[in-house]
């Protein structure tokens, strides 16, 4: 397959710039500009109705932009129908050709295209090797189980070997463990062969775990572009904070707008003062603003005295002392050590409720103040021995920069 | 029938022996009674069709005296050079009636199924109304349109009257099939390179194809069976069979009319029933 940089002169393999789409009364997408690079693994995600499949269309050009223009590979493809643009598309439910076999499929972009037979024949195989499906070539699509319909509807597109290559919802018919296997079977292709990936889905896990970049969308407006590190890390608002993963969002008010933590401080419910991280808001003295706060980086502790190194650890005080050379300093106030740390919150709390799932255990705490939070705590066995019981006090913590202000 | 019978629930020791046979009996009554109802509906709707196709093998002319069985009737009817002219101008009518309207209707189900326009709606109730209206108003309103326009009646205003309502059987039969055909189909092939018209040659055309054959075997069927609307619209020398044998019973129901009216049943059934079986597909 060709290599990704040959003969590319512009930067974008794709780039929408103020695409509106408007179904009559609604407007399906926004005013979007998106640029994607060459080479890169993109995802579209977002809730159903959310534009993701219209913009995908557009591009393809089954639907034309009500306003604003799409730029593949360089060129202005207003007015350019579907057949002629240089993109093939993965369709959600496969769409292949029911009365063609697998080779007949594969080979039909190529018959329209008029490449010699001969090469044709070499390309078919070429593409059926890389799914590896060879050997299905003579079967109908009906006799292929779901998972290789997805790669005979691969194959069909890469084996033209388009600029782009969209896929729709493609692994949304499959069940759950086929569909972890072809992400990572996707992902690999896309890397062998080089060729930019629009990626649309619902399932943020799914964009997560394949793509290099992730745009969010929500009622036709593109929220936030970014590396899924980015997306996940730094939400830039609420929707993508609670569509990205999971989260808390607690409710706070600017109080200190300069800290020698150089992080703003804020006021929970019960005009509890904590530290958190702003990406560059302007914040006002008194503003209403939210936190988002991450289940799994939170950290429950036992209240009271304890011997840290020790259950730190995991050894016993003799053996520790052999170790280290020094006389071991004993059982430490938990609080203070926590807060040794200036940027750690530390906070009261009260278990609510424990859910055992496993990998993790999932705890219901109320905060001192009364706000409400989710913890997640690797279930590693216990460094220290917590009161795991529904009821028990203790002390909740997180570092500054782990707690973001949204503004929305 | 056993005079004890265990029922589901524990519950067979209360009923008495007696009773649960009154029980049995009464329900082997109702399902001997439907399926004797069901029997009478056959009965009545088929036993005079069977009794023609009985006497059409009847030795004797005398219709209602059998004698024996022959299929001399048959034989005679190629000497009949009239029936045998009128067969041709049946066939050659339905012939060209289902080339017509298959083709016809077909782009008419694509029109409606595919594409938005102006006045689709009118479109798409007029498609229906051949189908919706009695034949005697499709005949009268055919009759009068080729006296106003001084058309002098022939096979060619029988071809054209056939037409006209062959188009929206095939438009319903060939529709049902687009609808349920996945869009995704001819985005797929567009998306691949192919033009619209590459597009519906490879891949729409070929998917509707059972349908689109199921449909022209209806529309032949209905117009080689056709009546009412062949009998008001057909001139001097081109009399179709329906109409020949509707001629030939005015001097009474002879055995060739048995015979020609069988065979004419014979080739519908085969029809219908291929065409059924292609519309499952």
């Amino acid at each position: 397959m060709r290599k990704p940089h040959e003969k590319m002169t512009d930067s974008f393999r794709v780039e929408l710039r103020d695409v509106t789409k408007r179904f009559g009364e609604t407007i399906a997408v926004d005013n979007l500009t998106l640029q994607i690079r060459d080479g890169e693994f993109f995802s579209l995600i977002g809730p159903s109705g959310c534009g993701k499949t219209t913009t995908l269309r557009m591009v393809a050009g089954f639907e034309q932009p009500s306003e604003g223009t799409i730029f593949i590979g360089g060129q202005h493809v207003e007015g350019i129908p579907a057949h002629r643009r240089p993109v093939n598309t993965v369709f959600q439910n496969y769409a292949l050709f029911p009365h063609m076999n697998v080779a007949q499929n594969v080979a039909f972009g190529l018959e329209m295209s008029k490449v010699p037979a001969p090469e044709i024949k070499r390309r078919v195989a070429e593409a059926l090797e890389l799914v590896r499906l060879p050997q299905m070539a003579e079967r109908k699509p009906k006799q292929l189980s779901g998972g290789q319909q997805q790669r005979v509807a691969l194959a069909r597109a890469l084996v033209n070997r388009p600029q782009v290559l969209l896929l729709d919802e493609p692994l949304g018919a499959l069940d759950l463990k086929l569909r972890k296997a072809m992400q990572s079977e996707l992902k690999q292709i896309q890397t062998e062969v080089g060729i930019t990936f629009i990626y649309v889905t619902h399932d943020q896990e799914e964009a997560m775990a394949m793509s290099d970049r992730i745009g969010i969308m929500h009622e036709g407006l593109l929220q936030q572009v970014g590396s899924p590190h980015e997306v996940y890390e730094k939400p830039v608002n609420r929707f993508v904070a609670d569509f990205i993963g999971e989260t808390n969002f607690l409710p706070a008010t600017v109080s200190r707008l300069e800290t020698e933590e150089e992080h703003p401080m804020v006021m929970l419910q019960g005009n509890v003062p904590v530290l958190a991280a702003d990406e560059g808001h302007e914040l006002r003295l008194g503003q209403s603003v939210t936190l988002t706060l991450r289940p799994e980086r939170i950290n429950l502790y036992p209240q009271g005295k304890v011997d840290v190194l020790k259950a730190e650890s995991g050894l016993e005080a003799e053996e520790l002392e052999r170790i280290l050379g020094a006389k071991m300093p004993g059982p430490v106030d938990m609080k203070e050590f926590l807060l040794a740390e200036p940027e750690n919150v530390v906070l009261d709390g009260v278990l609510e409720e424990a859910f055992y799932i496993g990998t993790d255990t999932r705890f219901r705490v109320t905060l001192q103040g009364g706000a409400s939070l989710v913890v997640r705590q690797q279930n590693y066995g216990s460094r220290y021995d917590l009161p795991y019981d529904v009821g028990s006090r203790v002390y909740v913590q997180w570092a500054a920069e782990n707690a973001q202000i949204l503004i929305d | 029938m056993t005079t004890t019978t265990t029922t589901a629930g524990g519950r067979a020791p209360e009923l008495t022996a007696p009773r649960a046979a009154r029980r049995d009996i009464r329900r082997a009554f109702h399902s001997n009674a439907l399926t004797l109802l069901a029997a009478a509906i056959f009965l009545f709707l088929y036993l005079p069709i069977l009794i023609l196709v009985v006497y059409s093998f009847n030795d004797n002319r005398v219709v209602g005296v059998w004698t024996g069985f022959s299929t001399r009737w048959y034989a005679t009817l190629l000497q009949d050079r009239a029936l045998m002219a009128s067969l041709r101008v049946s066939l050659w009518v339905a012939f060209w009636s289902t080339l017509i309207s298959t083709v016809l209707g077909t782009l008419g189900a694509m029109a409606l199924e595919r594409f938005r326009f102006r006045g689709k709606l009118t479109y798409d109730a007029t498609m229906y109304l051949p189908i919706i209206i009695p034949d005697i108003v499709m005949a009268l309103s055919a009759l009068l349109f080729f006296v106003l326009v001084a058309v002098p009646l022939s096979r060619y205003t029988i071809l054209v009257a056939h037409v006209a309502f062959n188009i929206s059987f095939v438009a319903v039969v060939v529709r049902g099939r687009l609808a349920e055909l996945d869009r995704a189909l001819e985005e797929a092939a567009a998306d691949l390179g192919a033009n619209t018209w590459t597009t519906f040659r490879r891949v729409t055309l070929p998917l509707l194809m059972p349908a689109i054959v199921s449909a022209a075997l209806l529309a032949f069927t209905l117009s080689l069976d056709d009546f009412v609307i062949t009998f008001f619209v057909s001139g001097p020398g081109s009399t179709t069979l329906p109409v020949r044998v509707y001629s030939m019973i005015k001097f009474g129901v002879t055995p060739e009319v048995n015979a020609i009216s069988t065979l004419m049943l014979l080739g519908s059934t085969v029809l219908v029933v291929i065409s059924l079986w292609l519309q499952r597909k």
